[in-house]
């Protein structure tokens, strides 16, 4: 990497600036960074569309989890392009598999929710880290903030949505009124939609809005790691040094400059210099008075001696060895001044990052719980579109306790209804008899079968019910009950007795499975 | 069931409801459906409820667009009882006596003469009766309930039986005047006309379109197979048909949850509990049932209760439709059992 070939401004930015930078980057390559995208993807998206027709929006699904893989050309051609190497579209499309195969699967698996995801992403690709030496890198670059690189997550993730259902609502709200008519929008939203055309269409409608949306998020990522590298590694002051050695290199060949430089160079030995001179001590020796040379030597030898024995006793002493280390962190923008209580704010910020570092593994924790629980709501709710996969026993669904202004629990009912229907006749309670074995055959339809009845259902459709979904060997005896029941009860009509008794008789072997009960003084 | 042929049906045009038999009747109506069926193709449905509110002595409103044959039905039917009939197209310029008839002054006899007015008839189509102004609508309030029109301060009789069957036309709203909630609750039964299925229409246009030059094939098949008098004694009958407490609990439920539903502005009024009974005991004639049960009541709650059941703005902004809370009611309102 050539500092001095970068193709943009390098200064440091404010988050969102960097942003901006890396739309403007997307901007100038749009046509090759679609033109990489498409080549890459579409037919990917297209084989995967028409052959898993039948599974409706998990076609989409998939292809956003590989988007990790997708946006690595992206990401290659941005990077070299800034650094002034063109690649052409070939290229890059080329490169795909290499680029793919860096760190797939832990891209694809713990790392694919990461929302710093295109902040991180060229520090595997360009830098190539792994393991704990990627892990500090990435302490390291998201140390002045991610945040904006979180935020940029969520907003391109919604701008897709966005995307997706206004162009849905568009074409919903265009279609003619009649056309629109037997169309429920929620069903195209959701994907419950069976016509295959239709699926096709909702799947590559989100497939065009994830095309929309991936240059940009890949770019701004790339814009914001930029960003971080020029803060932490001072690339601008870098640049800036290196273009003034450049200029004065330049300028060194004329033999004026050089003469000048040899003129300031001397200039300032002589400052040094005369610092040395004019230091106190020397100074105070100076103004003292010379009695003997000699002994003046003598003395300057003993007291060069003492000096030095000095210096080695000041050397191996232990406040010699002492280190001690303060960093504190200034904002090159704003003339911030460092207050007197840095370090009480030191032992402070221990504390914070602590509570930060608490907060953030909570809302990881949330984030991963949501979406386990999302997962299970996808598979349980297109079970049936996994093969094989069945849930262990369908909820048991909910039986009523009271229908019509009867109570249909089992336990409202005697032990054998028939029998005690039987007596009834015989005491020619034929509305009791009659009344106590229909409602006897709907709790039994009730707790043995599917079928669900409802608060407003007649005789009729309680027996259209269980026409289609009761045992055919009940059918008719239901016809029959239905059909005497409705005389007696509307007509006023009574059945024969002989009719009655026969119902009776015929209820215990076409309720096969008997009714568990035991209060035999139910109400009748 | 009655064997009896239409012959013999014809022949005693005289019936009443003391000669007719619980098995004539049924006869007799089975008959009419057939006949109108024959012209009306493809809207057996419509016909039946049509029957029934002749049976029950209501008056229809029929929505549809046009086309579907309304007015084909209302001929058919008057045809087939040997009925008059008579149409109004209903437009903003009719005047009320434009459908009752006024007195109007005999100068050869200097004496005031009673012009009838096209009410005065066994079926009266109103056609698209709401392109005509409210006070022109009023004009048949009284015809409709009382079955008489007041001229110049003198009460007439109309003919009896009689019917009305009004069209609106659920698309061309613009210039319409909605039908008051007096008027709309006149009608026993308000019915949608729709599009009869594709081999019914291709049987249809086959029908008219084979050897004929006009549509006029429709009506020549038609025979006249009753009387007036017929009809009144098949009214008779289903006045007569069996209810059980439980229904009139039942019927009366269904409309007293339309005033509680959450989402209804203004539920039905005891006219509904009335038209609701008067209505199921019809179908069940037309049925050829001697009772009515829970099913008659829910068969005819839909077109009893749809024009009388106003939905609060809320629902109607969630594009629910009257239909659909009455369908949801229905579903929750307890069907009896003991």
């Amino acid at each position: 990497m050539n500092l001095e070939k970068v193709t943009a401004k390098i200064r440091p930015r404010k988050q969102w600036e960097a942003i901006d930078l890396g739309v403007a980057l997307a901007q100038r390559n749009l046509i090759s960074l679609y033109k990489i995208w498409l080549i890459v993807t579409f037919p990917v998206f297209l084989i995967s569309a028409l052959v898993f027709h039948q599974y409706g929006m998990w076609v989409v699904i998939g292809f956003w989890w590989l988007l990790p893989l997708w946006e690595r050309p992206l990401l290659h051609f941005l990077s070299r392009d800034l650094f002034g190497e063109r690649l052409s579209v070939k290229q890059c499309v080329s490169a795909f598999f290499s680029l793919a195969k860096i760190q797939w699967f832990a891209s694809l698996t713990w790392r694919r929710l990461s929302f710093t995801r295109s902040l991180d992403l060229p520090v595997i690709q360009l830098e190539g880290l792994k393991g704990n030496v990627r892990s500090s890198r990435l302490k390291v670059i998201h140390s002045i903030g991610s945040g904006a690189a979180v935020w940029l997550t969520f907003l391109f993730f919604f701008t897709k949505f966005t995307l997706f259902i206004a162009t849905i609502v568009l074409a919903y709200l265009l279609l003619p009124a009649p056309m629109a008519e037997g169309l429920d929008f929620f069903e195209w939203v959701n994907f419950e939609i069976e016509s295959p055309i239709t699926v096709f269409s909702m799947n590559l409608l989100f497939y065009l809005s994830m095309s929309f949306v991936a240059p940009f998020y890949v770019a701004c990522g790339f814009s914001s790691y930029l960003n971080q590298r020029t803060q932490l590694e001072a690339w601008d002051i870098e640049l800036a040094f290196k273009r003034l050695a450049k200029r004065l290199q330049g300028l060194n060949e004329h033999a004026s400059v050089r003469l000048s430089s040899f003129l300031v160079g001397s200039l300032l030995s002589i400052l040094v210099l005369s610092s040395s001179v004019f230091s106190p001590s020397i100074y105070a020796q100076q103004n003292e008075p010379q009695t003997d040379n000699i002994t003046s030597q003598n003395e300057n030898v003993n007291s060069h001696q003492k000096a030095k024995k000095l210096i080695i006793k000041i050397k191996d002493g232990n406040e010699f060895h002492h280190r001690e280390m303060e960093s504190l962190t200034v904002k090159r923008d704003k003339d911030t001044e460092i207050d007197d209580s840095f370090n009480s704010r030191r032992s402070d910020s221990g504390w914070m990052s602590l509570i930060s570092m608490f907060v953030s593994f909570i809302v990881e924790f949330a984030l991963w719980l949501v979406l386990a629980v999302a997962l299970i709501f996808l598979v349980v709710k297109y079970r049936h579109l996994i093969g094989g996969l069945k849930l262990p026993q369908q909820t048991k669904k909910q039986k009523p306790k009271t229908l019509f202004g009867l109570d249909v629990q089992s336990d409202s009912l005697p032990k054998d209804p028939w029998q005690v229907a039987l007596n009834s006749i015989e005491r020619n309670e034929f509305r009791s008899a009659l009344s106590l074995l229909y409602r006897a055959s709907l709790v039994w339809f009730i707790e043995h079968t599917s079928i669900n009845i409802r608060e407003g259902d007649t005789e009729a459709e309680c027996l259209q019910k269980i026409l289609r979904l009761g045992p055919k060997n009940s059918h008719q005896f239901m016809r029959d009950l239905t059909r005497t029941w409705r005389a007696l009860a509307y007509a006023h009509i009574a059945p024969s007795k002989e009719s009655l008794v026969e119902l009776c008789h015929k209820w215990p072997a076409i309720m096969a499975e008997k009714i568990d009960s035991g209060d035999a003084n139910a109400k009748v | 069931m009655s064997d009896m042929s239409s012959e013999e049906i014809v022949a005693g045009k005289d019936h009443t409801s003391a000669e007719m038999s619980f098995e004539q009747g049924v006869s007799l109506v089975n008959q009419l459906q057939q006949n109108i069926n024959q012209t009306l193709v493809g809207q057996a449905d419509i016909v039946e409820m049509a029957l029934t509110c002749l049976i029950a002595s209501g008056h229809l409103l029929v929505e549809g667009v046009p086309g579907l044959g309304k007015t084909l039905l209302v001929r058919s039917i008057a045809k087939s009882f040997d009925g008059e009939f008579s149409r109004i197209q209903f437009t903003p310029d009719l005047m009320p006596s434009d459908v009752t008839g006024h007195a109007m002054f005999d100068p050869k006899s200097e004496k005031f003469r009673l012009r009838k007015g096209p009410a005065f008839t066994n079926l009266l189509l109103a056609d698209e009766i709401n392109r005509a102004p409210a006070k022109t609508q009023s004009a048949l309030l009284e015809v409709m309930q009382e079955k008489k029109i007041t001229i110049e301060g003198k009460s007439h009789p109309v003919s009896s039986p009689f019917m009305v069957l009004a069209t609106q036309n659920p698309l061309e709203q613009e210039g319409t005047y909605p039908l008051p909630e007096a008027e709309l609750d006149r009608f026993l039964m308000n019915v949608h006309i729709d599009y009869p299925s594709k081999a019914d229409e291709v049987k249809l246009v086959k029908m008219i379109t084979v050897g004929e030059v006009d549509d006029s094939a429709l009506m020549r098949g038609l025979d006249a197979i009753t009387s007036p008098r017929s009809i009144i004694g098949l009214q008779n009958l289903a006045a007569n048909i069996t209810v059980d407490d439980a229904l009139f609990e039942y019927a009366v439920n269904i409309v007293n949850a339309s005033r509680e539903w959450s989402g209804v502005q203004m539920g039905a009024s005891p006219r509904a509990s009335i038209a609701l009974i008067r209505a199921a005991r019809a179908l069940a004639l037309v049925r050829g049932s001697e009772f009515i049960t829970p099913d008659e009541i829910k068969c005819v709650a839909l077109p009893v209760l749809r024009h009388r059941v106003v939905l609060s703005a809320e629902l109607e902004i969630e594009g629910i439709g009257v239909s659909q809370v009455i369908n949801e009611l229905l579903a929750q309102v307890p069907a009896p059992r003991e």
